[in-house]
This record gives structure tokens, C-alpha cells and sequence, in this order.
């Protein structure tokens, strides 16, 4: 009997399946329920000569939709942001060709490169977007190297290439650089470099000159690794002779502050270069000026503070020889001042604060471009000196009359 | 064994019913993504027909006025004007879209200055937190009905014709708030469709506080702020939400969100019965913030022969010609209450005041006794003297106890009931007071800011 029900139920459980599958088979695919969404342009429309220009520029070219109209669900829902004007969006397509991707296409030859890893997405915001609980502000923002986030269109003064080459091309070059770095990584000696002082956490408050001093260009590039190599990268592309000429300055010198280090606020802290010396001693008070521009360099490797003299000490007494003394005993001319033994004012000393962060920021930085230039070389053969030379060059020959030439081109749109 | 006999029978009541035929009627003729994208396209093409002109009503957040935009919807371009407290009249031209997202949405997706300054996360990361991008939420040919996808508050767009210039709109609605909210009267009522009072104050500002009108409104604010702004528009005054409040204290009223100004200067509600007024006017004449200056040229009946014989008898006796009498409250340091109701009259070297109670009978009906056991403050160097201590020998007594007209004039104002009527009853700039029993016999009371009255609370005794 046992054997009967055994039969039984293995065809029942045979005839269940089979039923449940026929249940399963009767319906095929039916066609999308989806409408048809045509991608040709209406020429009747308000932005016909734009995205016609668009498409032509980006889409076709590099498959890259520029998003110039705010659509708040791809944006970060935390954050209140508002769209970029027109105008503004029109020139900042227009720039963005012409100071970056004709750039990228000028050095390697073609415009397969940035084709090949460049966004997908570039996405305009007018306003900045502001932390309403920190109070912090993004002003770019990078998706896994498919969308590059554009913000503060709004706020773009077109007329200073310098601060639209900081701003926006900076932003693209960085967050280029985070899309090339996850597709061929940052080398291991650069990662080695600063280990140790890197501040993931407070980065933002940090000087940006004590971090040139750290041997980072940046504060943001203090974070982290990842922002190092792409800050690096950026600022060497974009930063021009002069600003660079300040961070090594920075990188070189010391610094001193008055102020706790270890505190949680250390964006209230002020930093010091030089201290003033007064009859070798230090002057508490005056160490606090901004004495940078008055420095006056000596042959002899002294530093004097231009112009200004060191006082003696209280009530100067004229002698029956027609000298005068001062408290100590110290000769001093009528006003006062101090005289060296020919009879010459001795001028205020002006000494460096001791570099004692135990970093080499020269050294550093220069390591860190020379890894970021090998690494352009070997793994992309990109020159980046040749990156950074054609930037340099559109940035100081640029002129209003090339911003209108560039708006043209969309205005002479069929 | 019975165990195995029950599992064969689910199993195949199972696989049978899974052999059952699955159809279920669909409830639209269309699936998802079509209707979707046929809504869309309907909206835009409703957006831009006839004309493809609106109005805007918006707030952009539950702590502030509403404000108004006009749109003029093109081919992919919005022109936008506006004229409101943050700017003069602007105009400026973006772009606009209907697109798929929250169901059909309308979005105004360039920058436009004139409409997205409400949206500016500057300086603190939020602004004026308004929106830009609305749900549509229902339409017909003429209203659409919207709301802020982030805020989540109402918005409409009705349509309006090109008659009308977008400047000469706003002056309309500018000209329609003009005469509709008055510092003179800083407590409005709302009567709800059952005869429940609210009282109200803030509408100045367009941000409302309601009180049931029972007593001591400061004890009995009505806490609903994000109902409680407001705006004017073209038809008249549009609160952010329906005032839902009205339901705790009166289930069974109607519960309003807009109302028309009306001939009379009250606001009427959709159900053409609750209305905002600015309540009983004895109650308005008892007002401490407004002065009723008798309008000496405009005056009839035994008031005017009275008052004449005032202004005569004081010439002839005080030698003093009368240049102003006003019902008004007056402060005095030294006092408690601090300010005191009464005649106030003056002349050259001559400022004087007497006192009077009031009584209020009915919401239109009043009536006033001389106080003769009022307190006398004190005397200001000879020039000015009150009169409330009449019987006695100080104060006004010197200048008007001699004088019979005045007397006369008191008595009068002591012996009658007397009602008002108002040039408007929302925002009163002139009460007519007549004699209840003869409407003869009245004044006209210009209403103006009492300068004598300070607030009590301010003060440190």
C-alpha cells in the first residue's frame, strides 16, 4: 500500500508542476508600454540654436548630455538649489569646450580620450550648495565619473578668466581626475607621501598656507589621498605661474600661531610667518601685524622690517658730551632710536618662524607633480606640462572679444 | 497518511488555481506610461492656449505673505512679472517644462529673477525655501491647481486675459490691499458661517493670528501659522490653506481659504456667508490706538446746535476759539488705567480733556456718562488741564464749569444712545455716531492714529 502512494504521489507532484508552468506560458512579451520619445530637436523652439549646439559639441561628440535645465531629482534632495540662468549656461558651454575639452583634444591628438572616460553628464546649478546645518558650501560635485556637477553658475562673472578657470575648469579637471584615477589608480608612492597628515574631519578649517607648508596645494587636498592626487593634478593645470610661485613660498616657510592647534575650531586660528624682534627679544605685540610686504631682504641674508628702526628703552638722558642714553644705558639719538656704534640707527630684525612641522613641503609637492606627471605619462601619455601649458595659454590669451566669437557659434546655429 | 492526502490537496488546489484564468478588468484605457506622457503633453498645450496667460497665486513658505506672478507661457520660454515687497515691477523672460516625475510636473527649470529669488538657498543654506517645481495636481480650462514638490504647500494658476497690462495687475491687487487692511483697525473679525467670532489680529503684515472671540485673545491664540498667511490677488484675499481651525471650536461652519472684497469693504467667503469685517462698530469706535475727530463741517441735528453753542460759548467766556474736539483716549502717567477715554477739545494755551465711561449696549449700540469721580491728574504748569474731577475746583472746572454750553454739550452726551455707521466695514476711515433715537442728529468722526495713546504694557508705574 505504502509502495501505491509512493506511485501516487510522485505523478501528482509530475502533474502540479506541469500544470503550474502551462498556467505560466499562455502570455508572451507584449511591446513596451512606453511611448516612443523622439530625440530630434523642435526648431520652433525657445532653445532650438542651443541644443542644437549641444548636441553637436557634446552628445554626438563625447556622448555627454550637458544638463543645463534643473531637474531637482538628480540633484542631492538635502540640499535647497536653484537653476543657472540661460545666459550664463550658454557661456559656460561654450567655455567649457574651449578651456577644456579642445584642451584634452589638443594634447592627446583626438577626442577619443575624453570620449572614452570623460562624464557622461555635466550638470549646471545656479546657486552653491549650502549645508543649512554646517553651513558649508560645494561648489562641484563628481558621480562614480559618470555625472560632474557644475554649481554657482549664477554667480559666474565671465570677465575673469582667472576665477572662472579656479572655479568651474578646476572643478572639471579635479573631478577628471578622481574618474582617470578610479579606472588606473593613484601610485603607491604617492600615497606614501603624507600619510600621517591628512585630517579627513577638520579639513576645511585648516590654513590654507600652513597646508602648502604640509606639503598639500590645498586644504581640501589635506582630506584624503584621493583628493591629494586630484587636487594636485587640478591646481598644477590650472594655477598659473604666480599662484604658484605663493605656494611654494608657503611650502618653504614656517609658521607660528598663538592659538591652541588641538582645538575643534581651528578655522579662528591665525597663522604668523615672521616674529619682530626688539633688542633681541620677541615683541609680543608687534609679531602680530601683517608684516609680509614690508620686509626689506639684506645682502647679508638679514631680514629688516623697511623703514623702521628700534627703540630704546624709556626716558633717553642727554650727556654733557651731547649724547644721549637711554634707561639701560644704550646710545640713542634725540628721538630715541637705538644707534649702532657709527652712529647709525639700527633697524628692526625681522626673523622666519622656525619651520618645525618635520614636513619638507618643497620636496613634497615637487614629488607628488612628478608622480602625477609620470602617471599622466605612462598610463594615458598625456603630457601634463603640455595639459597645463595649453590652459595657461588660453587662460592669458583670452579676451571678451573670444567669449563673443564662442557665443557665435551658437547664435550662427541653422 | 493523512497528512500526505492534505499536502496533495493544497498542492493541487493550488496549481489549479494558478490555471485560473488571471484577466482583471483595467480601470483606464491606457497603461501607466502613456497617460503619463498624454498628461503632459495636455498640460503644455493647456499652458500655452489662449493666449498662455496666468496668474500665479504662491507662497513660498507657511511664515510670510503669498505673492503673485504673472506668466505668460510661450514655446519652451516663460515671461514672468511680479511687483511685491522684495521689488519693484520686473520682468524676465527663462524656460518652463512639463515634465514626468511626481506624476505630471511643472517646473521652471532656468534661472528667472524675477521668480527664483524665492527659491535661493542664500544666505543659509534654505532662504525663502520656496519652490520651483509644482505638481499638477488637477486643471480645467481655466485654474490649475499645484503643489510645491519640496514644500508641499498649494499653489494655483488661473488663467487671465490679455486685456489688462501686467503692471496695471498688480496695481489692481496693490490698490485692492490699500483699502482693505488699515493700521487704524488692528483686530478684524471672522464670522463663520453658524454666527461663531473669531477675532484676528497680524493681517497687516498678512500673517494672521485668529482667537476665539470669548475674552482675552492673548490667552487664546489660535496656533496654526501654516494656515494662517496670506495674500491678495485680483479677487480678493487667499489664505495658504483652508482655515481648519474654525472646525475645533464650530463643526459644523464652512471652512474657508478665499474670499472676494465685497461693496461694503468686507470679505466674503466662497459660501457667500462667512465673512471678515472689522466687527461691531462700538466696538471700533471704543478702540484705544484710533482718535474720532469730530468733523466740524459735516455734523446735523441738535449735535451740530450743541456743538456750535460749545464752540460760542467758549469763545465768548474762555476767549479761547475751539480748534479741535476729538472721542479719543488719553494718557496720563500718573493713572491707572493708563489711558482714559473721553472729549478731548483744544484752543490755544488750552488742552483739555474730560472724562467719560462708555457703555457698550449692543454691537451697534453705545452709551456715555461723564465720569465725575475720575481721578484729576495732575495740572501741567497752567496749560494743560483735565477735566475729570468736574465737580471740583481744579482742572477743567476753572474753564468749564463757568461755561454753560459745555455743560450742555456733556449732558447731551451723557443722556443719549447712539449708534454708527462706517464709510467701510473692513478697513473704517470715517464713523458716522448718530442719535439712536433720531439719526438726525450726528456726527462724522474721521478716524486718524491717536497720537496720545501709548501702549500700557510698555510702561513701568
Amino acid at each position: 500500500m505504502k509502495k501505491y502512494f509512493k506511485y501516487i504521489g510522485a505523478i501528482a507532484l509530475v502533474a502540479m508542476a506541469a500544470m503550474s508552468l502551462s498556467s505560466c506560458s499562455e502570455k508572451g512579451f507584449d511591446e513596451t508600454i512606453f511611448p516612443d520619445v523622439t530625440d530630434e530637436l523642435d526648431p520652433s523652439s525657445y532653445t532650438y540654436k542651443f541644443d542644437k549646439w549641444l548636441k553637436e559639441n557634446y552628445l554626438d561628440v563625447y556622448n555627454l548630455e550637458f544638463q543645463y535645465r534643473l531637474k531637482d531629482t538628480e540633484t542631492d534632495m538635502y540640499y535647497n538649489l536653484e537653476p543657472a540662468t540661460l545666459a550664463n549656461s550658454i557661456d559656460l558651454a561654450v567655455l567649457a569646450k574651449y578651456m577644456w575639452f579642445d584642451v584634452y583634444e589638443e594634447v592627446s591628438g583626438s577626442k577619443e580620450f575624453v570620449k572614452m572616460y570623460g562624464p557622461r553628464i555635466l550638470m549646471l546649478v545656479g546657486s552653491p550648495a549650502i549645508n543649512p546645518q554646517s553651513g558649508t558650501t560645494v561648489v562641484g560635485l563628481a558621480e562614480g565619473g559618470i555625472k560632474v556637477t557644475l554649481l554657482n553658475v549664477n554667480a559666474m562673472n565671465v570677465n575673469n578668466i582667472y576665477a572662472l578657470n579656479g572655479d568651474y575648469f578646476h572643478t572639471m579637471h579635479h573631478e577628471f581626475s578622481h574618474i582617470l584615477h578610479q579606472t588606473k589608480s593613484i601610485p603607491r608612492e604617492f600615497q606614501l607621501l603624507s600619510l600621517g597628515h591628512y585630517d579627513a574631519s577638520n579639513w576645511q578649517e585648516r590654513d590654507p598656507r600652513v597646508v602648502n607648508s604640509l606639503g598639500f596645494v590645498t586644504p581640501y587636498g589635506s582630506s584624503e589621498i584621493r583628493e591629494d592626487f586630484a587636487e594636485t593634478i587640478a591646481n598644477y593645470i590650472t594655477k598659473t605661474d604666480a599662484e604658484w610661485e605663493l605656494i611654494w613660498r608657503n611650502a618653504s616657510r614656517g609658521f607660528w600661531t598663538d592659538g591652541d592647534e588641538t582645538s575643534q575650531d581651528m578655522s579662528t586660528l591665525t597663522y604668523y610667518t615672521y616674529f619682530y624682534y626688539e633688542n633681541n627679544e620677541v615683541n609680543e605685540e608687534k609679531r602680530k601685524g601683517t608684516i609680509f610686504e614690508n620686509i626689506e631682504f639684506k645682502d647679508d641674508g638679514t631680514m629688516t622690517l623697511r623703514g623702521q628702526s628700534q627703540r630704546g628703552k624709556g626716558t633717553s638722558t642727554k650727556q654733557d658730551d651731547g649724547t644721549y642714553l637711554d634707561e639701560d644705558g644704550k646710545l640713542v639719538d634725540r628721538q630715541g632710536f637705538l644707534l649702532d656704534s657709527e652712529g647709525h640707527r639700527i633697524p628692526i630684525y625681522v626673523y622666519d618662524v622656525e619651520d618645525r612641522d618635520g614636513v619638507d613641503g618643497v620636496a613634497l609637492l615637487t614629488q607628488k607633480i612628478n608622480i602625477a606627471r609620470n602617471w599622466f605619462k605612462e598610463q594615458w601619455n598625456i603630457d601634463l606640462d603640455e595639459l597645463r601649458n595649453a590652459v595657461q595659454t588660453r587662460v592669458s590669451n583670452y579676451t571678451p572679444e573670444v567669449l563673443e566669437s564662442l557665443r557665435q557659434q551658437v547664435n550662427n546655429m541653422q | 497518511m493523512k497528512k500526505f492526502f492534505y499536502i496533495l490537496a493544497l498542492g493541487l488546489s493550488v496549481s489549479l488555481a494558478s490555471c485560473a484564468p488571471s484577466e482583471v478588468d483595467d480601470l483606464f484605457d491606457e497603461n501607466p506610461a502613456v497617460r503619463i506622457d498624454n498628461a503632459v503633453k495636455n498640460y503644455t498645450e493647456l499652458l500655452k492656449s489662449n493666449g498662455g496667460r496666468w496668474l500665479l497665486k504662491y507662497f513660498p513658505n507657511g511664515d510670510q505673505e503669498g505673492y503673485n506672478f504673472v506668466m505668460h507661457f510661450k514655446n519652451g520660454s516663460v515671461e514672468i512679472s511680479s511687483k511685491n515687497a522684495y521689488f519693484d515691477f520686473t520682468a524676465d523672460e527663462s524656460l518652463w517644462d512639463v515634465i514626468s516625475d511626481f506624476g505630471p510636473v511643472l517646473t521652471f527649470n532656468t534661472y528667472n529673477e524675477v521668480f527664483h529669488p524665492f527659491s535661493d538657498p542664500e544666505p543659509d543654506g534654505t532662504g525663502l525655501g520656496g519652490d520651483y517645481e509644482f505638481i499638477i495636481m488637477s486643471a480645467d480650462e481655466n485654474t490649475i491647481n499645484l503643489r510645491g514638490k519640496k514644500t508641499g504647500i498649494a499653489a494655483e494658476l488661473v488663467r487671465i486675459s490679455d486685456a489688462t497690462s501686467d503692471l496695471d495687475i498688480f496695481n489692481q491687487i496693490d490698490a485692492q490691499r490699500a483699502i482693505s487692511f488699515s493700521s487704524l483697525v488692528d483686530t478684524l473679525y471672522l464670522t463663520t458661517s453658524t454666527g461663531y467670532q473669531f477675532g484676528a489680529i497680524g493681517h497687516n503684515g498678512m500673517v494672521w493670528t485668529f482667537f476665539p472671540d470669548e475674552g482675552n485673545h492673548a490667552s487664546n491664540l489660535i496656533d496654526y501659522p501654516e494656515h494662517m498667511n496670506s495674500m491678495f490677488t485680483l479677487n480678493g484675499l487667499r489664505f495658504m490653506g483652508p482655515l481648519d481651525f474654525i472646525s475645533e471650536y464650530d463643526p459644523e461652519a464652512f471652512i474657508p481659504q478665499n474670499f472676494t472684497l465685497q461693496e461694503d469693504g468686507t470679505l466674503l467667503a466662497e459660501d457667500g456667508v462667512t465673512r471678515i469685517s472689522a466687527g461691531a462698530l462700538s466696538k471700533v469706535f471704543c478702540s484705544q490706538r484710533v482718535s474720532f475727530n469730530i468733523d466740524k463741517d459735516n455734523m446735523g441735528g441738535d449735535f451740530k446746535t450743541l456743538y456750535d453753542n460749545f464752540l460760542s460759548g467758549a469763545k465768548a467766556k474762555l476767549r479761547r476759539t475751539i480748534s479741535s474736539m476729538a472721542f479719543t483716549y488719553f494718557n496720563f502717567y500718573e493713572s491707572k488705567p493708563f489711558n482714559h477715554f473721553g472729549l478731548h477739545f483744544k484752543a490755544a494755551n488750552l488742552n483739555c480733556f474730560i472724562f467719560l465711561d462708555y457703555t457698550v449696549i449692543d454691537g451697534n449700540t453705545l452709551s456715555m456718562s461723564f465720569n465725575p469721580n475720575a481721578t484729576l491728574p495732575y495740572n501741567d504748569n497752567g496749560r494743560t488741564y483735565y477735566g475729570g474731577d468736574w465737580i471740583d475746583s481744579n482742572g477743567a472746572q476753572q474753564h468749564t464749569d463757568g461755561v454753560q454750553e459745555v455743560r450742555d454739550f456733556i449732558s447731551m452726551l451723557s443722556s443719549r444712545q447712539f449708534s454708527f455707521k462706517a464709510d467701510n466695514m473692513l478697513c473704517p476711515t470715517k464713523l458716522t455716531i448718530y442719535d439712536k433715537a433720531n439719526p438726525e442728529n450726528y456726527f462724522v468722526l474721521k478716524m486718524v492714529n491717536n497720537p496720545n495713546y501709548i501702549d500700557e504694557s510698555t510702561i513701568e508705574y
